[in-house]
């Protein structure tokens, strides 16, 4: 037996350093490359030997599915070919934790030396000061295609411009086309809240597997209730002077709104969804929800064999303040100003950003281009998906300003998602919790 | 002569331990002694540090709506899954002892939920195993119970949170099996032949017998579960309704999400209080439970 044990053992050490050696070989013949390439320039004209030609690497970071993956390597790889002296590192992982992963690195001093960042955590990332390149102060990425006022109202923070936004973002619904055509409902229209309310009531009284809404619970805040208050006050969520921008009303209003979503059975049951993110929840998987608000940009995300996607528009108030969208950037890329090799990193954004070729190769994987030179090129060569086209020209149609501040920081996200999850599990009231609410969000902002 | 030969094989050994000795003065005992410093201070990841006082610890005890609950459910997360495991462990040990065919590879197959226990991905197969149309409603759906609301609940989804780690029951298996081989046989044959049945002679000799490694895998199993994170974190993230908010969750939020890291190392200390304190409770009251056959000095 020890005999046996000992082989295994010895078989998987083995095996092992082979495998180690594999995954190392690429690397090591190219560094010997780059070392042999550098070593013939050098032999060629010994004067012209200058810093540029160090092989210099540089850490990208984003976060996505699938798509965006595959079409960011592809574009990395390109530019590696491009400029044979640069080794791009890239580092991308989903969605959830990457915000705790970026604000630890940038903290600490470990960040990429270009990253991908959302617009929302500039709040408590600008705090540490100037970590990110302030693109007003520098020549190298051109950013003579993209909107004044749009980079002035959705990627400033402070009057720094700390990254060149990726794609226009305009909240909607995203439907499914097929539950509705097998329902025989219409769809494609503007629907008000309250319809959304006695049509969803109906659908799921007649088949009690299927739902109009798929909402997971920590999408409630930002995709239902900010809208609802948005549309019914004309306000953001707090002021710039850290007041509320709505009152104990208006937020027991919407309260009340989603505890009817839950109750009559226009959402599915909280306890059934709260595992998955909602693009992964087998009901909606299985075609038997039919509407999702949404950011246009996740599309990709809610894609699956048997559904047939279209986009309309968000819900409106009957006796709203307002019935514009929120809007954002999707993304915003963004280079690290303690980065060693700031330049470098620069003209590698405005590679990704500005080149035809770049342009071409990621499309719209991080939502429709914010520049007008990679909207008109992919509008040309048809490389744009319709539907997103279709929720941004909704948006710029009647854009809401954006959402800025406090109304974006971790801790009133916290505050309201723990208000709605008890009233999803109808453990509260709308009443108690708007108090609640309100109780906390001024505790954290005075 | 002798004795120089004597302080260069020291230093030789000295050099083969640096590793662990770097390592832990590096990543466990700075960061040890940072934390105590830190839990004094209201540290913004970004802002940097300002001592504050006791002010994390007052607001700690009177004012944070989630420290009591937490505390409250990791005792309860402890409370379940360390007997559970230990006497499921101590089961399994028993029926491996058996002599048949093959018995290392069930030993090994047993050991291996342990490997990966403390991975993400068992914690994902779990997550798909409980949900509701998940393998064990279906499976219970065959006998026509069910479909039991394992991970949605927030009555129910502890106990199965709970239930991934008796599951891993492994390392605590391993130390009985190494114990039960250890327990004399003819004390058993003794027994026997004065008429024990196989119930006394468990209770009677197989449990004193081992007890002290009922005690040591009782400690480091309690000091495991009071740190508890993984599980909650990647199954259920805390809910529903804060009711697998582990105390590890609590922590990791304050810090990483929030970058309170003055608070979250303060809160850290107080867990380690606490574990300090139930271990050393656990010890004090081993003197009346556990039997050493020299006496028990160490």
């Amino acid at each position: 037996m020890n005999k046996v044990i000992a082989l295994l053992l010895t078989m998987t050490l083995v095996i092992g350093v082979f495998a180690g050696c594999q995954s190392e070989k690429p690397t090591d013949t190219n560094s010997n490359d780059t070392k042999v390439e550098e070593k013939e320039t050098t032999k060629e004209d010994p004067k012209e030997e200058t810093k540029e030609e160090e092989a210099i690497t540089l850490r990208y970071m984003w976060w996505g599915g699938d798509s965006r993956h595959e079409a960011t390597i592809e574009a990395v790889k390109k530019y590696e070919e491009l400029n044979p002296n640069i080794n791009i590192k890239p580092e991308y992982m989903g969605y959830s934790g990457y915000y705790e992963k970026l604000v630890t690195q940038l903290a600490g001093g470990t960040a990429a030396d270009v990253m991908q960042v959302n617009v929302p955590w500039l709040i408590d990332i600008m705090r540490g000061g100037d970590l990110l390149v302030d693109l007003h102060n520098q020549d190298v990425v051109d950013l003579q295609h993209y909107d004044n006022t749009f980079l002035s109202e959705f990627c400033e923070y402070d009057g720094q411009l700390v990254g060149v936004p990726n794609g226009l973002n305009a909240m909607c619904m995203i439907a499914n086309k097929s539950f509705f055509e097998e329902l025989g409902v219409e769809y494609d229209r503007k629907w008000t809240w309250d319809e959304l309310l006695t049509v969803g009531e109906q659908i799921h009284k007649e088949n009690t597997d299927k739902y109009l809404l798929n909402q997971e619970i920590n999408q409630m805040f930002q995709f239902v209730v900010k809208a609802y208050i948005y549309q019914l006050t004309g306000n953001e969520l707090i002021l710039d002077d850290k007041s509320l921008g709505f009152t104990e009303e208006d937020l027991i209003k919407t309260f009340d709104y989603v505890q009817q979503l839950y109750a009559k059975g226009v959402i599915q049951p909280a306890n059934e969804t709260i595992l998955y993110v909602a693009n992964e929840n087998p009901t909606w998987i299985d075609g038997n929800i039919g509407l999702q608000v949404e950011w246009p940009a996740t599309l990709y995300r809610y894609m699956y064999d048997n559904t047939d996607l279209d986009i309309i528009s968000l819900p409106v108030q009957e006796d709203g303040q307002t019935e514009a969208v929120v809007m954002k950037a999707t993304m915003l890329t963004s280079v690290n100003n303690n980065s060693e090799h700031k330049n470098e990193a620069l003209e590698f954004l405005n590679w990704l950003m500005n080149d035809q070729e770049s342009i071409q190769i990621l499309k719209d994987v991080r939502g429709v281009p914010a520049s007008s030179n990679a909207q008109q090129l992919l509008v040309e060569s048809d490389m744009l998906n319709p539907l997103m086209v279709k929720a941004i020209d909704n948006g710029l149609a009647n854009p809401f300003t954006s959402e800025s501040g406090f109304t974006n920081s971790s801790d009133v996200k916290t505050i309201f998602n723990e208000a709605i999850e008890l009233l999803a599990y109808n453990e509260t009231t709308p009443e108690e919790a708007a108090k609640e609410v309100i109780l906390r969000l001024n505790e954290y902002l005075n | 002569m002798k004795g120089k030969k004597y302080e260069k094989r020291q230093w030789v050994g000295l050099l083969f331990v640096a590793p662990f000795i770097i390592g832990f003065l590096v990543f466990k005992l700075y960061p040890f002694v940072m934390s105590f410093n830190y839990s004094f201070t209201e540290f913004d990841l970004f802002a940097g540090a300002q001592y504050v006082g006791l002010e994390n610890y007052i607001k700690i005890f009177t004012n944070d709506r989630d420290f009591y609950n937490s505390l409250n459910v990791t005792f309860i997360y402890t409370l379940i899954s360390v007997p559970l495991k230990i006497a499921f462990a101590l089961f399994i040990a028993g029926v491996l002892t058996t002599k048949i065919r093959g018995i290392n590879l069930f030993r090994t197959i047993y050991y291996l939920p342990s490997v990966l226990g403390g991975s993400i991905a068992v914690s994902i197969l779990w997550k798909f195993l409980f949900v509701k149309d998940g393998l064990i409603n279906e499976l219970l759906a065959v006998i026509h119970l069910g479909p039991i609301d394992w991970l949605g609940s927030p009555d129910i989804a502890l106990y199965t949170i709970s239930m991934l780690t008796v599951w891993q029951f492994g390392s605590s298996m391993v130390l009985f099996l190494a114990g039960l081989k250890n327990v004399p046989v003819d004390l058993y044959e003794a027994a026997r032949v004065d008429g024990a049945g196989k119930v006394r002679v468990f209770f009677k000799i197989t449990l004193p017998m081992i007890s002290p490694i009922i005690l040591f895998n009782l400690v480091m199993q309690s000091i495991n579960a009071l740190q508890q994170f993984t599980a909650a974190f990647v199954i259920t993230n805390g809910g529903p309704l804060k009711s697998t908010y582990l105390y590890g969750m609590m922590l990791y939020q304050q810090a990483f999400e929030y970058l309170n890291m003055g608070y979250a190392s303060a809160l850290s200390w107080i867990l380690f209080i606490i574990i300090v304190g139930l271990t050393a409770i656990i010890f004090k009251s081993s003197s009346y439970w556990t039997y050493y056959e020299d006496g028990g000095e160490f």
